[in-house]
């Protein structure tokens, strides 16, 4: 049987020899397993480069932003969260589901590099796989097992949908879901503090922020031409660096992506400054999800509740005024 | 300039006495185990992770905001207070060889014709304590691009760990004074530690899997610079954050702007990049770099391009944080071979091999 990487190479040379897409948007691998790259190709043999490990971490959906009709069809390799996205946006109208042809790859989670770095010396690592339960990581010395709840990356591990939920073709079969009841011990930890502790928390975190906006620039839903927090007229909030500023920026980002972010990991991933992002957005999601039945990208046709007004909402169905 | 030899267990005594006598700063974590450069209390808390740690030295000289001054309208004139920084003295400790390096590149920005008052005041009050490396980090290139390892430009006091003891080298008259009122009872150095030293730097650069050829580099940079598929197809993955810039210990750009309230404010200034994209946009509407990939290419020609013909060097020291810091892994040492691949009349390579 040909492994997924043959497969998935198979396909994207299909596709572009047919004329039937334009661009594959998949993953490359750089001078180190660890180090994968978005990878574009536009030739069958472009696609020769094209890989599928557990450090595939990029969101591709991200690559769509400014697609046009008349830049025609782009195959993109999803895996769960990143079909989540797709369904995000196109629900959000900012995405046709037929600009895109999606290759599905099931996800079993990826490789935190930081928790990896703990345990093995990275510049020795020559294969890592993801096996169920465990990861397997290779390097000269032989195979050596580790425990996946050690080396996964936190978002990974409270996975609801690692299946893509969308796509035009499967390689692979389904997997289980890590996280099928929606478990979150982190977030239950913040959920635990009291809300003086909490703030510290988050305010310690947020006055490391150095406003890089690389949390913004990854995320495939924030798809603003101009960010809030770098708008200049009119200027929401000052580009001066400060705990207050930084709190006002991230936490309207957080509300901004609330029943939007599908939990892809990839702001908290790319934080130069380990802010909890994925926290941040994780609670932003129940709260939404309790409030609303919503969880972003199930459904294509169902837009963000905090985008639309509905009188038989709940609250108002049910008479709440908050002006009380 | 005095040479001498203190065994490891004597470092954080040493560091005790440093700080007793004016403030130390070092990587330290936060309470959720966050490296930055912030006040030591304890010699304990210094953690000297391999590698530069992820955020640049740059930031204790040019912080990422600061304020310039204050000011208050009367009427039609205005009060204004300058706020220089304070201008005690200081000991950075733990600095990478490369970050110091680095800091010296930024001085011929900062501290040229016209020196900017509050990166000097910071820079003349301070001491900069480098550690040698003695593991790369996988992203790690000064071995091929500058004698960081062996010289450490920049600094005022070198330790190189060799097995039991640090071999310290005073390399300025500023690193000589702290070492000679704060060292207790040294031991001098023989020749033999400083071989040892040439050997640490060379196991240390022998680590190192990257390289930048810099053999004819700028003229490389400027004849790709009308090429636009090249540099197209360099900056596919660029998400257009600020990262790679922030994170860099050279890039040294940084935006005006106040803050006023009813006549009452403050002029500050903060770290900008020519990745975002209103950096080069211009009053007109009009944006000479409109698209990513000129913005790309605008940081790869400063680096070793425009900062060549301005200040004679490449702004680049190996550190290797753009490409660890960057979403997509986007590495330079890589663009470095597309663009010799590419000289050679090659098709430019897309892997990183």
């Amino acid at each position: 049987m040909p492994n997924q990487t043959d497969q998935l190479r198979e396909t994207c040379k299909r596709l572009l020899e047919s004329g039937e897409v334009k661009k594959v948007i998949g993953y490359r691998e750089g001078r180190a397993p660890y180090h994968v790259s978005p990878h574009f190709a536009e030739t069958p043999e472009e696609c020769d480069a094209l890989v599928l490990t557990p450090f595939c971490t990029q969101n591709l959906v991200r690559y769509l932003r400014g697609l046009k009709p008349e830049d025609g069809k782009v195959a993109v390799v999803v895996k769960g969260c990143d079909a989540r996205a797709v369904n995000a946006l196109i629900a959000e109208h900012q995405l046709t589901r037929e600009q895109v042809y999606l290759i599905g790859v099931p996800c079993q989670g990826l490789v935190d590099v930081d928790k990896l770095a703990k345990r093995v010396n990275l510049a020795q690592v020559q294969e890592v796989r993801v096996e169920g339960a465990q990861v397997v990581v290779r390097t000269a010395e032989g195979e050596q097992p580790f425990p996946a709840q050690d080396l996964l990356e936190d978002c990974c591990l409270v996975c609801e949908y690692p299946n893509p939920l969308v796509h035009d073709q499967m390689l692979g079969f389904e997997v289980a879901p890590r996280n099928p009841e929606g478990v979150d011990a982190e977030l239950e930890r913040i959920e635990a503090m009291s809300p003086e502790e909490r703030q510290e928390y988050f305010r310690r975190a947020f006055s490391r922020c150095i406003r890089c906006y690389a949390c913004v620039r990854t995320c495939p839903l924030c798809y603003c031409t101009t960010c809030f927090a770098q708008q200049n007229k009119p200027q929401w909030l000052p580009r001066s660096v400060g705990t207050d500023e930084n709190e006002m920026f991230q936490l309207g980002r957080a509300m901004h992506l609330a029943g939007r972010c599908v939990q892809c990991g990839g702001c908290d991933r790319v934080c130069p400054v380990n802010l909890p992002l994925r926290l941040l957005n994780a609670k932003m999601a129940r709260e939404i999800r309790e409030a609303f039945a919503h969880v972003s990208g199930l459904d294509a046709e169902k837009p963000p509740p905090l985008a639309t007004f509905d009188s038989q909402d709940r609250d108002i169905a049910e008479g709440n005024n908050y002006d009380r | 300039m005095r040479t001498v030899l203190l065994t490891k267990p004597r470092l954080p005594a040493w560091l005790a006495r440093i700080r007793q006598r004016s403030r130390l700063i070092a990587p330290v974590p936060d309470a959720d185990g966050v490296l930055d450069w912030r006040e030591v209390e304890d010699p304990a808390q210094v953690v000297l992770p391999p590698g530069a740690p992820e955020l640049p030295l740059k930031k204790v000289f040019f912080p990422p905001s600061e304020t310039m001054l204050r000011y208050a309208y009367r009427g039609d004139r205005a009060a204004v207070t300058d706020t220089p920084p304070a201008l005690e003295p200081f000991v950075v400790f733990g600095v990478r060889p490369c970050d110091a390096l680095a800091q010296r590149i930024a001085d011929l920005v900062f501290l040229g014709d016209l020196p900017d008052p509050y990166y000097q005041a910071r820079r003349q009050a301070a001491t900069i304590i480098s550690v040698n490396c003695t593991e790369a980090l996988p992203e790690c290139f000064c071995a091929s691009l500058n004698n960081a390892l062996t010289e450490a430009p920049g600094s005022d006091l070198l330790l190189t760990p060799l097995n039991g003891d640090y071999l310290v080298e005073a390399l300025t008259a500023k690193g000589e004074a702290l070492l000679a009122e704060t060292a207790d009872d040294p031991t001098a150095a023989s020749e033999a530690d400083l071989a040892r030293k040439a050997e640490v730097a060379a196991q240390t650069a022998a680590q190192q899997t990257r390289q930048i050829d810099v053999e004819g580099l700028t003229e490389l940079v400027r004849a790709a610079y009308h090429d636009e598929e090249f540099w197209k197809k360099q900056a596919e993955a660029c998400v257009g954050c600020g990262v790679c810039t922030f994170l860099c210990p050279t890039c040294t750009c940084f935006d005006v702007r106040d803050d006023a309230v009813s006549g009452r404010g403050l002029r500050f200034r903060c770290w900008d990049t020519c990745q975002f994209a209103d950096f080069s946009k211009e009053a007109s509407g009009h944006d000479p770099r409109a698209q990513q990939w000129q913005r790309q290419r605008n940081r790869i020609c400063h680096k070793f391009w425009y900062s060549v013909d301005r200040c004679g060097v490449i702004s680049c020291v190996g550190c290797g944080r753009c490409l660890r810091g960057c979403a997509g892994h986007s590495d330079i040492a890589a663009a470095i071979e597309n663009l010799r691949a590419r000289a050679r009349e090659e098709k430019p390579v897309t892997a990183d091999e």
